[in-house]
């Protein structure tokens, strides 16, 4: 019997793979996406249940190592100071993200024109803007027009709650004459495409049980899944396979029963995520591709970027939101742009995170000293609860070779497949740009009234963003795939996730890779006849 | 009956389990003024028996410690005299911080969400999910001078 040949091969159903699958789906194309992990159930989230602070220390953590899910693969992150977040199954990294969803500004897509350093991507804002409306409207972004940090832009619904500690922090940045606006968020405050409104559960970053949180299940796979796409859950792929013209010919994987198989396509579409795609590019070695495939720059797996994140915390005498409400609420680009006279280079985000439950209350008071151990833990621990709020800074991370995705040399996963390995320093520059951060976090904090501030940075579980490691650019020899993601070295390989970012900006990635998934397959679509040319 | 706890794959002996209590009551000892029990209360360590599968050994490891640093004395951790136990325990602390930091992420895991500690902070005792909670709009003049400023993205 012939081979199933499928149209597309899509790996990995994150985020940017629900935005391509779907958008993809029109052309009515046979599309195949292959998934390591599985759907999730609703139900199943911890803020079903009491201990929902405490299973994100078990199999809600956001560290794979620590989660340890038969879906999850292992990182070797030891020689990084800031260790791998992330999640395996229909949705990826959605499924646990903050729903954060800040735009690149226009200045992102040029940092080496605009400040000698980094590079400049291959397109610029003006060329995801359409792409960015619909994933706005796909996504169900809530927000407010009118922020002066951005060009126009028009979110779908409204912003979400203020609250106590949303006002305590805006009244900070007014004293001190700077910017805040209410986050971006892929959190409906209304009903929306068949998601309800959130209900401040508290727990976002756990998964969403109320549907408010826009996971890529929910948003878009539905709709692709109705046009005709087939998620095949439980699907680990090792490596593609390519024929002599250096084609690519479709993907090995282990189902769930371990069973191998391999699945032709004429299109291999790469959305596993910074670590995820080019861990399976260095896996698959071939006479014809020694140093792993579409790696004729030698670029795949080096410049990796995770955002340094500054945490700063402030503890305040009057009750905030604590364990209520989503964590998203404001966020300020004061300092943004470059300003030399800070002594760093490019800039950052504050994002306000509102409060913490009563476990984590515990946590940031007993590990910061704050809380003692006997009989005066009780009177000190009110003292925080519900008490604490403040930001995080995301600073911009510069692309730098030596920061890099391997193999590791032993460590597999349950397959048996090499497991990847994080080389990452972090550089002078986000070393400064951090304790600038730190700083302005703790003057606006006490300008809102925090009797005490705490921090920590970088945040060392904090690397949930995997950008730049198969980035995207007009020369082959700069880059791994081209301004409009193929690869330059295999023609019918694309890669449409985090990876193909050039350079990181100080706002979180989602947005971005979405948009530009959607970009990736509209430039498929206009193509079609001559895709390989 | 038997001296094992089914609760883990990996069970803690009887005397183990006295060790834990008496830790876990230094480090979160009952209140009356705010009607809260110690950490060491049964219901809490029951709940803690069920969540430390995962840190077994560390666990094991910290008891062992409490035991050794106690040898001069009564013998187990547990029958030292009050005074005696924190002094021992306040060295635990300090000989093995890592082992103590597992001791009391465990620990407040399961203590904070137990209905008499939550009930003493005005929090209803159940979980986040359907009612959810209520999170005021807020003053949106707050945003007024914000909204007055000259938009001030850099222009490339
Ligand atoms: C705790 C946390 C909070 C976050 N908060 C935010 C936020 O507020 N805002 C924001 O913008 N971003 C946030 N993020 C990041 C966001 O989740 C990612 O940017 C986004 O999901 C990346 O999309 P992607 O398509 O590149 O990869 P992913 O969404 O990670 O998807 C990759 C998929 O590929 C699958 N895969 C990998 N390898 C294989 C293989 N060999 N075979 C088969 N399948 C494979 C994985 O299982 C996974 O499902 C957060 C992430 C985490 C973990």
């Amino acid at each position: 019997m012939a081979e199933d040949v499928v149209d597309v091969l899509i790996i990995g159903a994150g985020a940017s793979a629900a935005a391509l699958a779907f958008s993809l789906a029109e052309t009515k194309m046979r599309i195949v996406c292959l998934e390591q992990g599985g759907w999730m159930k609703p139900s199943d989230y911890p803020s079903n249940s009491r201990d929902w602070e405490s299973r994100q220390f078990s199999d809600f953590s956001i560290s794979p190592n620590r989660r340890g899910r038969v879906t999850d693969y292992p990182i070797n992150d030891d020689a990084s100071p800031i260790k791998v977040a992330n999640f395996n199954g229909v949705g990826g990294g959605t499924i646990l993200y903050a729903g954060h969803y800040p735009r690149f500004h226009p200045s992102d897509f040029r940092v080496r024109s605009c400040d000698g350093i980094g590079e400049d991507w291959p397109i610029d804002y003006s060329t995801l803007a359409p792409f960015y409306a619909e994933n706005d409207r796909m996504t169900g972004v809530s927000g407010l027009a009118g922020d002066p940090a951005y060009p126009p832009k028009e979110p779908v619904m409204p912003p979400l709650p203020l609250g106590k500690s949303g006002q305590r922090l805006a009244a900070g940045f007014n004293n001190l004459g700077w910017h805040w606006w209410p986050s971006d968020s892929a959190i409906a405050t209304q009903a929306y495409d068949g998601r309800d409104k959130c209900i401040n559960l508290g727990a976002c970053v756990s998964g969403c049980a109320q549907g408010a949180k826009a996971s890529s299940d929910i948003t878009y796979w539905p709709h692709a899944i109705r046009a005709g796409v087939e998620v095949r859950t439980h699907c680990r792929v090792s490596e593609i396979t390519v024929d002599k013209n250096d084609m690519a010919t479709g993907a090995v994987y282990f189902d769930e029963h371990g069973q191998q198989h391999h699945q032709r396509a004429e299109v291999v579409v790469l959305a596993c995520n910074g670590v995820g795609t080019p861990r399976i590019l260095l896996n698959s070695v071939s006479s014809r591709f020694p140093d792993g495939l579409a790696n004729s720059s030698g670029l795949v797996g080096k410049n990796l970027m995770f955002h340094p994140y500054a945490s700063i915390q402030g503890i305040f005498d009057d009750e905030l939101d604590g364990y209520a409400g989503p964590g998203n609420c404001i966020w300020s680009q004061e300092f943004y742009e470059t300003d030399e006279a800070r002594g760093y280079q490019r800039g950052f985000t504050f994002e306000i995170t509102r409060g913490r439950g009563p476990v984590m209350t515990a946590f940031n008071g007993m590990f910061s000293g704050r809380i003692p151990w006997g009989a005066d833990h009780h009177a000190a621990y009110r003292r925080l609860f519900n008490r604490i709020t403040g930001m995080v800074g995301i600073c911009e991370d510069l692309p730098e070779e030596h920061n890099t995705v391997t193999l590791d040399d032993t460590l597999t996963d349950t397959h048996g497949i090499p497991a990847p390995k994080i080389t990452y320093e972090l550089s002078d520059n986000s070393r400064q740009m951090l304790s600038f951060a730190v700083a302005r976090g703790t003057e606006v904090l006490k300008a809102a009234g925090a009797i005490d501030v705490f921090s920590e940075a970088p945040i060392r579980v904090g690397g949930w963003h995997l950008m730049g490691t198969a980035r995207m650019g007009k020369d082959p020899q700069r880059s791994v795939v081209n301004e409009w993601g193929r690869s330059h070295d295999v023609r019918n390989l694309f890669v449409c996730d985090g990876s193909v970012f050039v350079t990181s900006a100080g706002v979180n990635p989602t947005c971005t890779i979405q948009a530009l998934a959607l970009y990736i397959a509209d430039a498929m679509k206009q193509r079609l006849a001559n895709l390989f040319d | 009956m038997s001296d094992q706890v089914i609760a883990s794959d990996k069970p803690l002996t009887h005397a183990e389990r006295r060790n834990l209590a008496a830790i876990s009551d230094i480090m979160i000892p009952a209140d009356i003024t705010y009607g809260v029990p110690g950490a060491g209360d049964e219901l809490i360590q029951n709940e803690l028996l069920l969540i430390l599968r995962t840190q077994h050994q560390a666990i094991i490891n910290a008891l062992t410690c409490l035991d050794e640093l106690s040898s001069g004395a009564a013998g187990s951790f547990a029958d030292l005299v009050p005074p005696e136990r924190a002094e021992v325990a306040e060295r635990f602390r300090r000989k093995r911080g890592d082992l103590a930091a597992v001791l009391v992420s465990l620990t407040l895991q399961v203590y904070y969400r137990d209905d008499r500690v939550l009930a003493s902070l005005d929090m209803e005792p159940r979980a986040p999910y359907p009612q959810g909670y209520q999170v005021e709009s807020g003053d949106w003049s707050l945003l007024d001078p914000v909204r007055a400023r000259e938009p001030f993205y850099r222009k490339v």
